[in-house]
């Protein structure tokens, strides 16, 4: 074996997420953070679990978020030495809390049956750029991550396809993250 | 490597970036109503007084009514349109429902559309409404949920009798009564409440109370939506009559035209 005396391999274990993600609005939360997981060998498709805080300062009123993401990079390119380009799209489901009993996951026994349909889930449909910088795989973080994303969701989706009234600016948001990787391999 | 196919997606993230209405947006069930909406009733009920000098002369007048548009946006962008070429309406009255969710982005579009009226507009707060944060934005947006004003001597009051969605929180029919005190000093009064008191949400005490308050008043015309049906007729049975106004989904709105010894109603077809 040729390693030196003081290298250090560290494994990961299969709860201990490859990175943790930093982002930035996106309608899952004004600040947002999650651990993320390669999915499988190619690193084409990742998981993100995060949470969502949105607090009185931007909302009126406080609300929380808590959301699953896949996210499909069906391309990489390596644009110099260490950078690389992938875009990728994204579906997430996310559910929120805000206080009151007026959303809800199952409706209330208050209203007869089909009054209203569950309003505190979600699901996102998101698509942007990741620009990736790869820093060494013997150093604590592996990789740093930027990205853009332009984000909507399945009600915003609805009005754009019920009404012409509506266009693309009332249903898309941008949404900026960070990730940090801290293990490149399962 | 062809880097056609990344510029082009950066092209269209950037784009996206300035095509969006609020570039950032935290969260859907986010209640912070952009500053220049938070005075929309004082702006619209200063442009009322402006018609009122207007029509001094008149001793008649005609206002438009719409009612649970949800987002159904193509058709109150028409029900909109049509209003702006009847040059007799002096002012528009939503009877609630403006939204599906009580979403901000459903009071927005709502908002933009309405914003398109020549006329000054005043809602009523619905069930719908006050979903989500919806109660929060409504008041942000438009200001308490009862309110009133007088136009040619006649009393419009705006009441907010919302029941299940507010966790049975009584509507303040105490505040209704103290502005129905003083209607025989006035030529007619009308009052605007989205849920029609023989409806869902209403216990036998609430339609008893509100019926009672109605005909104590003698009220011209106690006004509703929720239904989505038009309804016109005096439904109790006693001489008060009570309009529902039929939902845009269902093409149609109404006009009510207040002469000094009758109220004409028109419903037209979308």
């Amino acid at each position: 074996m040729g390693f030196g005396q003081d290298t250090i391999i560290r494994y990961k274990k299969t709860l201990v997420p490859n990175y943790v993600n930093f982002q930035y609005a996106g309608n899952l939360g004004a600040y947002i953070i999650g651990v993320g997981y390669y999915l499988n060998p190619k690193r084409t498709l990742d998981l993100v679990i995060g949470y969502g805080y949105t607090s009185e300062h931007k909302a009126t009123i406080r609300i929380h978020n808590v959301f699953a993401k896949g996210i499909y990079f069906p391309y990489t390119w390596s644009l110099k030495k260490r950078w690389f380009l992938s875009p990728q799209l994204g579906v997430a489901i996310s559910r929120q809390f805000s206080g009151g009993t007026n959303t809800f996951t199952r409706l209330p026994k208050t209203y007869p049956d089909g009054y209203y349909a569950p309003n505190a889930y979600r699901f996102h449909l998101n698509f942007g750029l990741r620009v990736r910088k790869s820093i060494g795989e013997d150093t604590f973080i592996k990789a740093v991550d930027f990205y853009i994303e332009t984000t909507t969701n399945d009600l915003y989706l609805s009005y754009l396809l019920k009404s012409t009234e509506v266009g693309l600016g009332n249903v898309f948001s941008m949404a900026l993250g960070v990730n940090l990787v801290l293990f490149n391999k399962n | 490597m062809n880097k056609t196919k990344p510029i082009l997606f950066l092209f269209f993230a950037i784009l996206s970036l300035f095509s969006c209405e609020r570039v950032f947006e935290y969260n859907l069930y986010s209640a912070d109503v952009k500053d220049e909406r938070k005075f929309t009733r004082q702006k619209n009920l200063e442009k009322l007084q402006d018609i009122e000098e207007e029509i001094q002369d008149q001793n008649s007048f005609k206002f438009a009514l719409v009612s649970d548009s949800h987002t159904y946006y193509n058709s109150l962008a028409e029900v909109v349109n049509l209003i702006n070429q009847d040059e007799e309406v002096s002012f528009v009255v939503h009877g609630g429902d403006m939204t599906d969710g009580g979403l901000i982005a459903e009071y927005s579009l709502f908002y933009h559309i309405m914003e398109e009226l020549n006329r000054p507009y005043f809602t009523v707060i619905g069930n719908h409404d006050c979903l989500s944060n919806g109660r929060v934005i409504y008041n942000d947006q438009y200001g308490p949920e009862n309110y009133s004003f007088v136009f040619k001597n006649c009393k419009f009051i705006f009441f907010n009798d919302v029941i299940w969605e507010l966790n049975y929180e009584e509507p303040d029919y105490i505040w209704l009564q103290n502005e129905l005190l003083n209607s025989q000093e006035y030529d007619k009064t009308f009052v605007i409440a989205h849920i029609p008191p023989w409806s869902d949400q209403f216990t036998p005490l609430d339609t008893w109370a509100y019926k009672t308050f109605m005909d104590t008043a003698n009220v011209a015309v106690s006004i509703h939506g929720h239904h989505h049906d038009h309804y016109m007729g005096n439904y109790f049975e006693d001489s008060i009559p009570y309009l529902v106004i039929g939902a845009p989904s269902k093409d149609i709105f109404c006009k009510l035209t207040i002469e000094p010894d009758t109220v004409i109603l028109e419903t037209i077809k979308l």
